[in-house]
């Protein structure tokens, strides 16, 4: 399993208070709004927090943000593809 | 349920200055309270304008009252509140030999003790931003013997003091009913509501298609409430009725539909014997963010129908005042009563509600203006809504 | 006279939590005050729980002991109200909302939103639909007796036929010196009622209501337990500045030790 993912699944579950829930009960594929989780709009502006607190990376554009979010597998892809090169790296 | 009374003071503070006269005129010639900020850095949040109370203003409140730098909450409350006190005819000698009492209605009160306390490192807070103990201060202040309370309601806080203040006089819990709303601008609610994207970069544009959501501001208001006034008292307004409803949908959101603001109003309507087409103005709440201006027509429109009264925010050129909107926007609808003049709705251009709404965009002088009905939605799903009519001390 | 029925209590406290009806002790292990967890509270779902700050947590929690009904899609009460009193109120996420202020990433949105002590009105409103008029009120020490006497009254006045009325003081270190957990709930009804009250408040004075337990052999404990502090005074709503209201509890004040 993709350790992104796993670290995202935990930092969701701890940004948004989910105490019923584990990191493992979020399903990577399934969308994080609307059905599964329920989240509502103020999570969508935490979990916007949680990046770039966490990420270093500011969603600014609401649609950015919407396809980010679309699932943990979108968030990871878009976390990879915005986070900035190490200085180290290769 | 009865719920008349008597207005027999009132006066404000606000951005666009000292009392309810100065900020009536500069409201009329439509200019705008929401400016660069002085007292907060630019940049660091989504907005660098607000409806800040003059600084210079700000320091006269306090010399009235002898409140330091670290108190501009009850500077403003005690001032203004004060004021009101002494206005009234036998002044604060009357209000304090008589049972009078006070709600103050606020949101965060003295909230820049608590940022104070936030950054200074390690140890317990002392709660001193405590609103019940504001409301106390403030009362004592004026040697006042009757009911203290604070009201904490978010956005609408201010009428439901009103409200509350109402329903003591009825109860035969005092005489007389001081009623403050405050609410002083805070790194606080300029972060909270960045957070949220709810603020407009510009000053904020009340009911415009173009609106892109909330300027904040800050200020005071005070009303004298009371059952039966004296001869010698000037009735400024009277409160007719009240209606105050949740929608039961969201903590922050307000619902898609507008009926908990529309059963609201009609509530409202009901207790004051009045039908719809009796309603001379009407005090939007008018936050600018794209659902409230929405839900709000919605709610007038299914009330008022096509041919509904005229309609104005205030919010456009005082900012958002928090908790203290509903004392303040209920004492200026007072004087446009006795003016009996509907002030433009500063910020609107082209008006973008999805519904029709009779929002003005100059000032208009009616031949009658006997009856307002002022609306405020909060956090927490909160609707409210107050209907006013011209006093007969009103010329 | 005009009476005021009782029809249910709850509470939540550093001892406990329960009804009338039940009364749950925390474990001998548990933290004073214990963490709380909705699956401790309640057999029914309530997923929100966690996200709620100390005094909505509170709120709502003394509210589940009411054991109201959760409603159908479509139900409401419009004709019940609801009534918050609280001398903390949101001190708690207050703080942590300002040293979120400072953090990388921005201040908090979740937290903002429960920088207001009404949120909590707001949640049960959800919750249950409940659809009325809405009071949340500070004044010092004894807000929350004040809370049920401003229902009442609200009732008597003819604003609502129903009333959810909750005192409730939550915080924790640092923003008081130690932690505190307290609430309680109460359903006032008007009538006329199927239900037996528990209690009647009975108003024969304008500043005054007797209040009666029904069945003297079970204690109003959640009255007792928050109106007296557990030291056996009665604490009168004496926050009306120099004008106190007194709440007679002589039933309660016999049976409850």
């Amino acid at each position: 399993m993709d350790a992104l993912v796993d670290t995202l699944r935990k930092q969701i579950v701890e940004a948004l208070s989910l105490e019923e829930s584990t990191p493992e009960d979020i399903d990577p594929t399934a969308p994080l709004f609307g059905a599964g989780l329920g989240l509502d709009s103020i999570d969508a502006l935490e979990l916007v927090v949680m990046v770039e607190k966490n990420h270093g990376i500011r969603i600014v554009e609401l649609e950015v943000g919407r396809r980010a979010f679309a699932s943990v597998n979108a968030l990871a892809d878009f976390i990879r593809t915005n986070q900035k090169p190490c200085a180290d790296s290769e | 349920m009865s719920s008349h009374c008597a207005i027999v003071g009132m006066d404000l503070v606000a951005a666009l200055g000292d009392g309810p006269d100065a900020v009536w005129a500069r409201l009329l010639r439509g200019e705008c309270g929401i400016r660069p900020a002085t007292r907060f850095p630019h940049g660091k949040y989504t907005t660098d304008v607000v409806g800040e109370v003059p600084a210079a203003l700000l320091d006269a409140l306090r010399a009235e009252t002898g409140a330091d730098e670290s108190s501009p909450a009850y500077a403003m409350a005690a001032a203004i509140a004060g004021r009101v006190a002494r206005g009234v005819p036998g002044g604060q000698a009357r209000l304090a030999g008589a049972h009078t009492g006070l709600v103050l209605a606020t949101t965060k009160g003295e909230i820049g003790q608590l940022e104070r306390l936030a950054a200074s490192p390690g140890g317990p807070v002392d709660p001193c931003h405590n609103v019940g103990a504001l409301a106390r201060d403030v009362a004592e202040a004026l040697e006042l013997s009757g009911p203290v309370l604070c009201v904490s309601n978010a956005c609408v806080s201010g009428l439901v003091a009103i409200v509350q203040a109402a329903r003591l006089l009825h109860r035969g819990d005092a005489e007389l009913m001081l009623v403050v709303g405050v609410d002083v601008l805070a790194d606080f609610m300029l972060a909270g509501f960045s957070a949220f994207n709810a603020l407009s970069p510009t000053p904020c544009r009340p009911y415009d298609a173009a609106r892109d959501g909330l300027s904040l501001g800050e200020g005071a208001g005070s009303l004298l409430l009371c059952l039966e006034p004296r001869p010698d008292d000037p009735v400024l307004g009277e409160v007719g009725g009240w209606g105050i409803t949740n929608d039961a949908c969201h903590i922050t959101a307000p619902s898609r539909t507008g009926e908990g603001l529309a059963a609201a109003i009609r509530a409202a309507l009901g207790a004051a014997g009045l039908r719809a087409d009796q309603v001379d103005y009407i005090n939007g709440h008018g936050t600018a963010t794209v659902y409230n201006d929405a839900m709000e027509a919605r709610a007038i429109h299914a009330v008022f129908g096509d041919d509904m009264p005229p309609l104005a925010s205030v919010k456009g050129t005082l900012g958002h005042t928090l908790g203290a909107a509903g004392v303040l926007e209920a004492a200026l609808s007072l004087v446009a009563m006795r003016e009996r003049t509907v002030p433009a709705s500063i910020g609107l251009e082209t008006l973008g509600v999805g519904v029709p709404l009779r929002v003005l965009r100059e000032p208009l002088e009616l031949p009658r203006l006997d009856h307002v009905v002022s609306i405020k939605s909060g956090f927490g799903g909160v609707n409210a809504a107050l209907v006013l009519r011209r006093g007969a001390g009103s010329r | 006279m005009i009476h005021i029925a009782i029809t249910a209590c709850g509470c939540v406290d550093d001892e406990g939590f329960g009804s009338a009806r039940v009364w749950t002790a925390w474990p001998q292990d548990a933290a004073t005050p214990p963490r709380l967890r909705w699956s401790t509270l309640s057999q029914r779902p309530f997923d929100r729980f966690g996200r709620l700050d100390l005094l909505c947590k509170a709120a709502v929690a003394a509210a589940e002991m009411l054991e109201l009904p959760v409603p159908e899609p479509g139900e409401s009460r419009p004709d019940t109200a609801l009534v918050l009193g609280t001398d903390l109120g949101c001190i708690d996420v207050d703080l942590r909302f300002c040293r979120s202020m400072a953090e990388e990433g921005g201040a908090s949105p979740k937290l903002f939103s429960y920088t207001l002590p009404s949120t909590a009105l707001g949640e049960l409103a959800i919750r249950h639909q409940v659809t009325g008029p809405n009071l949340c009120l500070s004044a010092g020490p004894g807000s929350g007796l004040l809370a049920l006497w401003e229902g009442a009254k609200l009732l008597l006045a003819g604003e609502a036929r129903c009333c959810i009325a909750i005192g409730a003081e939550a915080a924790a270190p640092p923003a008081v010196p130690e932690p505190i957990l307290r609430a309680c709930a109460f359903l006032l009804d008007r009538g006329p009622t199927d239900r037996e009250p528990l209690a009647t408040l009975s108003f024969a004075r304008d500043d005054e209501a007797l209040c009666r337990a029904t069945r003297p052999d079970r204690p109003l404990r959640c009255l007792f337990r928050f109106a007296t502090r557990r030291d056996g005074i009665h604490t009168s709503p004496a926050l009306y500045l120099k004008a106190p209201r007194t709440l007679v509890c002589r039933e309660a004040l016999v049976v409850a030790r």
